[in-house]
């Protein structure tokens, strides 16, 4: 499995109490599955996420990714996980405003975790998600879909085995949306898991299985 | 909603910042209040410690003779002070040494000493004490080592009322110099008459007061004082003349009758208006007593009534002479004047003394010879002048020059006036004819008394002040002396006379006024009050001077202070609005959108502005009321600063803040005017923006930085004309200003010509490093490897707050180092080089008493020879022998002081009447010393300008440049011409030389421009390095009687240089703080750059860096700017600098430990920003952008 959670509990205090997010949450996704997680605002889809993606700890429960127990890593060994085996991409598409197309692909390289030349396998991306003439162009001279396009090129650079995007086209419209929701699908490879959060039911439809976030628990269902 | 309360709502909304934008007001109010208060803390403390030197006394008179003690109360008996039972007060003041008797320690020179009576005690309060004894001011019993009561040893200069330098001036040490013991009762406290000192400056100057009749009986001048204090505020005090005596001028008329009286007073001792022989004998001569006898019923006696008779018929006029022997010209003349006004005929007379009168092959020993105007006497009586240029001998009974025939008679005499041992002079002149030993001829009392002379009975008995060999002596000498007395055996006419004789101390020694047809005793009393009124006080030095009146003027110093210490918190200033405006300009940015949305609303531009302006007055003018009391604390700060580092702590304890409500106002204004400024800049660059940009908000910087246009079309930087333009202009300039300074002959110009060329190569590394962050821009990270680049390239994100960051630390960086460029220093090793600033004088030697022999000839040498071996401990001879071996190879010059205003930058008071030097021709002959501007055609020996025209002084450049204002060829002032004043031309400025508290004269014409001055009190030697020390202890042994005070060259000049070197290290002192609150200012810019870009950081964070990695990227991004700016100003600093680098003149240690801080504070600040990462919550900023 890709990604394996049992029992996970995350709660935020407020001033009448702790409000509970996620109770008892299960999930299982095998290499090549790509799911996405359909929810209301509010219910805890983007807690899920930041969870999957170690940028958040479950206040219980076990969360298995790639074979390995995260609270059993540090923060360092937390980076380095993230580094190497997650992809993020964010509603904003978080470019860097100062680094061009190519330069933030290649962001996750800079991180010093592995030792390589990406260069030419963010190119390869790059061209992939059809930016290849737009190498050295910055953020600021891309459109939005593009940016987007940059995001998901940057989070497949480090070759992830899980893919975590939360509502990747949520700033887009509706044709940009679209094609982007096409890409994560086209470019998740056969050992890799994606994770789509959105309470976009268009996009969620790309995706082969589909889980609603209600009442602090993944369900499975249809749409 | 109305705009005020718009106003007022987003003051509230966004009250944290602009609580910082009120400190950052606050502060840049401290600073310029701050500075411009120093001004007035200066003048106040300068006036203050002025007035408090000063006491009770409001003016005062200082006299350059001694006058009669009953002065003060003639001049002001119904002043209305006296009501408060005080009325001008008489003092002697002295000046010398002081030791303690019973230790073996050095004495304390230069000591003013003050004889005074209860009268100046009952000055200060009417409830003190009133003082008895002698007390010493805490100044003196600091440097004696002791408070307690002891007994002193002092040694001070002894007024005289002949000229010391003239013929009959007395110049050894023993008559110049009065040393006695007296009891003091202790210490006085710090204030009041503790605080007591007529000199004026800052400094506190050691002080002994001692019991007026004490002192005057010390110095054998019993009733007599020098000068009179007065309370009287105001303008000064008008002199009547009707309430002076000739006394007070030092002159004295004598009648018929006050001649008779005073000859009876004083030896009449049975007072039976007889003088018999024994009493007349040695007054009188034996052929007035003959005369007198005849027909006399008193054998061998003289009745007054005889005398009194001959005198009215045989020298029926009245003789004005002066105490000084020598009559002024100006008295004279207004004698002249007096007489013609009381129906006399003044007659001028000059009387001298010739060591030998040759005639022929004989000659006569030590005779009187008379110059007169016109003929003296009547009828028989008359003694005609003779042809000009001529000679009359005086035909006496015995005389051996009786029927020789010579065509001229030969004069040897002493001239008038001489320093050290005099010379013989010889006079030639055709003889005109002989006299009868009658009438006028004869006229024993044409020569002034004078004690030791007039009065001995023998020639054999002189004492004379000149060297005198009574083996000259013949019988016959002797019996004219007894005969004639001081009769005049050759007559000239006056003005071969004064030719011969003449003197800068007169060129008359009496005016004779003759009576004809009524008795001078009649018209005595008119010709006196007719005298009196013709006299000018204020030219015979009777004038009074408004002491504090010159204090509180004097205090507004020679420079501007508030302008000086604006200009050494220049940086501080700049960092302080330097930080206000970053922080307004990231306020102003972070409400972009605002400005964005208001603007798409339909607010015009110019309202927009209005209500930043309108939100920044408020806290703006909060600011300036919170900075106004820390001005006040940071003026306080520089007071003390300036006191702690004050060379010599001249200044400890004597500054207190004073602060005027004008200059608070002033401060005030300035500083809104400032902040405006800054409102107005910042917001017009913000403003200048595209609407569509400014609603996108912050980001819209990202864009801008990026050189977004508002189609969105980015255009990455490309250097412009402007940055090609500055960049090369500055490199040209530099190469220029390097080149052109080793040129420079000018110590500042050159400084200034490399700190020129440092400056704009900060420009120019400033255009390179913008250049830099272009490339750094431009350049593919490619290698994934490279997370420096990456750090590099958050420094380009916004190449403008970059270059600002960088710019303000590089351009702190370089003036705090290159201001080096202009410390001063005496350049050890060159002391011993004529061409050098010392002139090849290794030490100075300052008198408290002046020498009069000029130690250059042999007795001046004997002298000090003599005074080493009474000195040396063991085997006095060797000691006398090294010392004469090492003073014959050591080069001794002596000049002469006229007392005045020390006009060095060591005298923060302004100076009236600058301090000269009068140089020997020999000096000016031996030229030397280092020039800055000279004569046209003089450069070899600028020193020959002393010998030109219009009173042509030398000045030394930075004197004249901070203390005088003045410039080559300039005027400056001396005095007034009716007090006895003049003014001098700038005829050369020297550079870095040891001269910078005077001016410097030709002797010879700071003798005719002012007699007074007498001796030499400064002593310029010239030795081998080796023998330096010995020197020193030679002349400080062998003048030890005079007060020598001994520096070396080296050190006379540091302590110059130490006061433009104490500025400078205020400049770089204040500077440090300016780059500190720099520093704050960088950090401040990091961490709001490190915050809005906190979801960057997040993002890096969900990609997989670690925190530490995160941490290096910030910290790398601040390190790019803090290296960019210190080593951008270390460069620019080192090209001010390279003079001293080549000179090894340069604190590497402390550049590097200062590099090492601001590196230090930099990676501080940039650690600040990467701590701030590090807690953020990373999450929190992505789900707060998600």
């Amino acid at each position: 499995m890709i990604l394996q959670a049992q029992g996970l509990c995350k709660s935020f205090p407020t001033p009448t109490g702790r409000l509970d997010i996620l109770r008892n949450l299960d999930l299982s996704l095998a290499p090549g599955e790509a799911i996405a997680v359909l929810g209301a605002s509010g219910s805890g889809k983007s807690t899920l996420l930041n969870i999957f993606g170690t940028l958040d700890r479950p206040d219980s429960g076990k969360l298995n990714i790639a074979g390995i127990q995260q609270d059993s890593l540090g923060p360092d060994q937390l980076a380095r996980f993230r580094n190497e085996k997650i992809g993020f991409v964010f509603q904003e598409h978080r470019l860097l405003p100062q680094l061009s197309a190519l330069e933030n692909v290649l962001i996750p390289a800079m991180a010093g975790w592995v030792e390589g030349n990406f260069s030419q396998k963010a190119r390869e991306l790059l061209d992939r998600v059809g930016l290849g003439g737009r190498l050295n162009h910055r953020p600021a001279e891309l459109s939005g879909g593009e940016r987007q396009r940059v995001a998901i090129a940057r989070a497949l650079l480090m070759g992830p085995k899980l893919i975590l995007a939360d509502e990747p086209t949520g700033n887009l419209d509706p044709t940009s949306a679209k094609s982007v929701g096409v890409l994560l699908r086209e470019m998740v490879g056969a050992d890799c898991g994606l994770v789509l959060v959105t309470h976009s039911v268009e996009l969620a439809q790309t995706m082969p299985r589909v889980f609603r976030l209600q009442n602090e628990r993944l369900e499975e269902g249809t749409l | 909603m109305n705009p005020l309360r718009l106003v007022g709502a987003s003051i509230r909304h966004y009250l944290r910042d602009w609580i910082f934008l009120i400190l950052g007001a606050a502060l840049s109010t401290m600073v310029v209040t701050g500075a411009l208060l120093v001004g007035d803390t200066l003048r106040g403390s300068l006036a203050r410690v002025g007035l408090e030197k000063l006491g009770w006394v409001k003016q005062a008179m200082f006299l350059p003779r001694l006058v009669p003690q009953d002065l003060a109360t003639r001049l002001l008996p119904n002043d209305p002070i006296q009501a408060k039972g005080q009325s001008a007060v008489g003092i002697l003041i002295a000046r010398g040494s002081a030791s303690i008797s019973a230790k073996d320690a050095g004495a304390v020179r230069g000591i003013q000493v003050y004889g005074v009576d209860e009268s100046f005690w009952g000055g200060f309060d009417s409830n003190a004490d009133r003082k008895q004894g002698v007390w010493m001011n805490p100044t003196l019993a600091r440097l004696l080592g002791s408070t307690r009561p002891q007994t002193l040893q002092l040694s001070l200069a002894r007024p005289s009322d002949t000229p010391r330098e003239s013929l009959l001036g007395r110049k050894d040490v023993a008559s110049g110099l009065a040393t006695f013991e007296v009891t003091c009762q202790g210490t006085l406290p710090p204030s009041g008459p503790g605080s007591f000192c007529l000199a004026g400056g800052i400094s506190a100057e050691p002080v002994l007061f001692v019991p007026l009749a004490d002192l005057q009986k010390a110095l054998d001048c019993p009733g007599r004082i020098n000068a009179l204090l007065s309370p009287a505020a105001g303008d000064p005090l008008v002199v009547e003349k009707s309430r002076l005596t000739l006394e007070d001028y030092g002159l004295f008329v004598r009648g018929p009758s006050e001649r008779v009286e005073t000859l009876f007073a004083r030896h009449d001792r049975d007072n039976n208006k007889i003088l018999v022989r024994r009493e007349w004998q040695g007054h009188l001569g034996e052929a007035l007593a003959r005369e007198l006898a005849k027909g006399s019923s008193v054998n061998g006696g003289i009745t007054k009534e005889a005398l009194l008779n001959w005198y009215r018929k045989h020298r029926n006029h009245i003789t004005l002479e002066s105490k000084q022997f020598y009559l002024p010209d100006r008295f004279a003349e207004a004698a002249q004047d007096a007489a013609r006004e009381v129906k006399l005929v003044g007659k001028l007379v000059h009387v001298h003394l010739a060591n030998r009168i040759t005639l022929g092959e004989k000659e006569l020993a030590y005779s009187v010879v008379v110059g007169i105007s016109d003929p003296l006497g009547f009828g028989p009586d008359q003694l005609m002048v003779p042809p000009a240029g001529r000679a009359s001998l005086l035909d006496f009974p015995n005389s051996p020059l009786l029927g020789i025939k010579s065509p001229e008679i030969v004069l040897d005499y002493f001239p008038a006036e001489h320093t050290g041992e005099p010379r013989e002079s010889k006079a030639r002149l055709p003889l005109a004819g002989r006299l009868e030993p009658r009438g006028m001829a004869v006229d024993f009392d044409l020569a002034p008394e004078f004690p030791g002379i007039t009065d001995k009975l023998s020639l054999a008995e002189w004492n004379p002040p000149f060297p005198y060999d009574n083996k000259r002596i013949k019988p016959i000498d002797d019996t004219f002396w007894k005969e004639f007395r001081a009769s005049p055996k050759v007559v000239l006419d006056l003005k071969t006379a004064q030719d011969l004789f003449g003197s800068r101390f007169g060129k008359f020694t009496s005016v004779i006024a003759e009576a004809q047809g009524v008795s001078a005793d009649d018209v005595l009393i008119s010709f006196q009050e007719t005298l009196l009124q013709k006299l000018d006080p204020a030219g015979a030095g009777m004038s009074w001077i408004p002491l504090a009146k010159q204090a509180t003027e004097r205090s507004a110093g020679n420079m501007d202070f508030s302008g000086l210490f604006l200009g050494f918190s220049f940086f501080l200033l700049a960092s302080a609005i330097g930080l206000f405006s970053l922080l307004l300009r990231l306020h102003l940015e972070r409400r972009m959108g605002e400005w964005g949305l208001c603007a798409a609303l339909g607010w015009t531009k110019r309202r927009i502005f209005g209500r930043i302006l309108a939100e920044a007055i408020g806290p703006g003018v909060a600011g300036i009321l919170l900075g106004t009391p820390l001005a006040v604390w940071y003026c306080g700060f520089l007071a003390k600063w300036l006191e702690s580092n004050w060379p010599g702590g001249g200044l400890d304890g004597r500054l207190a803040v004073a602060a005027s409500v004008q200059t608070l106002a002033m401060g005030g204004l300035i500083t809104l005017f400032t902040l405006l400024l800054s409102v107005y800049w910042r917001s017009r660059s913000i403003l200048g923006l595209e609407v569509s940009v400014l609603l996108m908000g912050e980001r819209a910087d990202d864009a801008q930085a990026q050189g977004a246009v508002s189609s969105g079309v980015v255009k990455r930087g490309k250097p412009g004309a402007l940055f090609w333009g500055l960049f090369f202009g500055s490199i040209l300039g530099v190469i220029a200003l390097s080149l052109l300074g080793p040129q420079l002959g000018d110590a500042e110009a050159r400084a200034g010509s490399f700190f020129g060329a440092g400056a704009l190569g900060l420009v120019g590394l400033l255009m390179l490093f913008r250049r830099l962050l272009g490339y750094w821009d431009s350049r593919p990270i490619l290698d994934s490897r490279d997370s420096f680049a990456l750090g590099l390239r958050g420094a380009t994100r916004k190449p403008g707050r970059s270059l600002l960051s960088a710019g303000l630390l590089a351009s702190s960086v370089f003036l705090l180092f290159a201001v080096d460029a202009f410390h001063r220093s005496a350049q050890s090793g060159d002391e011993g080089d004529k061409a050098s600033w010392s002139g090849g004088f290794r030490l100075w030697v300052e008198l408290d008493t002046p020498l009069y022999q000029d130690i250059n000839t042999p007795p001046g040498k004997a002298d000090l020879l003599d005074n080493i071996e009474r000195a040396a401990k063991s085997d006095p001879a060797l000691a006398r022998k090294n010392a004469s071996e090492i003073l014959n190879r050591s080069e001794l010059v002596t000049l002469r002081l006229r007392e005045g205003d020390d006009i060095s930058c060591l005298n923060l008071m302004q100076s009236s009447r600058p301090r000269l030097l009068g140089v020997s021709q020999g000096m000016i002959d031996r030229g030397g010393f280092r020039f800055a501007a000279s004569v046209k055609g003089l450069e070899a020996n600028p020193w020959k300008a002393l010998e030109g025209e219009g009173n042509p002084v030398l000045g030394e450049k930075n004197t004249l440049m901070w203390t005088l204002h003045k410039g080559m060829g300039d005027s400056v002032s001396l005095g007034e011409p009716k007090t006895g004043g003049f003014d001098v031309t700038i005829s050369g400025i020297l550079s870095d030389s040891v001269f910078q508290s005077e001016l410097l004269m030709s002797q010879k014409r700071l003798l005719q421009l002012d007699p007074s001055v007498q001796g030499f009190r400064v002593v310029l030697a010239g030795c081998a390095q080796e023998d330096e020390a010995e020197v020193g202890r030679i002349l400080s042994m062998g003048l030890a009687p005079l007060g020598p005070v001994i520096r070396t060259s080296h050190d006379r000049l540091e302590s110059f240089l130490a006061v433009e070197n104490t500025y400078l290290a205020t400049f770089q002192a204040l500077g440090w703080l300016g780059l500190l609150l720099g520093m704050v200012g960088l950090a401040i810019a990091q961490a709001r750059s490190v915050l809005e870009r906190a979801p960057e950081w997040a993002l890096l964070s969900a990609l997989g860096f670690s925190r530490k990695r995160i941490g290096i990227l910030v910290m790398t991004e601040s390190a790019v700017l803090v290296l960019a700016g210190l080593l951008t100003g270390l460069l620019a600093a080192l090209i001010a600098v390279w003079p001293q680098l080549a000179g090894a003149g340069l604190a590497w240690s402390r550049i590097l430990l200062l590099s090492g801080l601001v590196a230090v504070c930099g990676m501080a600040s940039s650690l600040v920003s990467a701590v701030v990462v590090a807690r953020l919550g990373l999450l929190g900023q992505l789900r707060r952008q998600g």
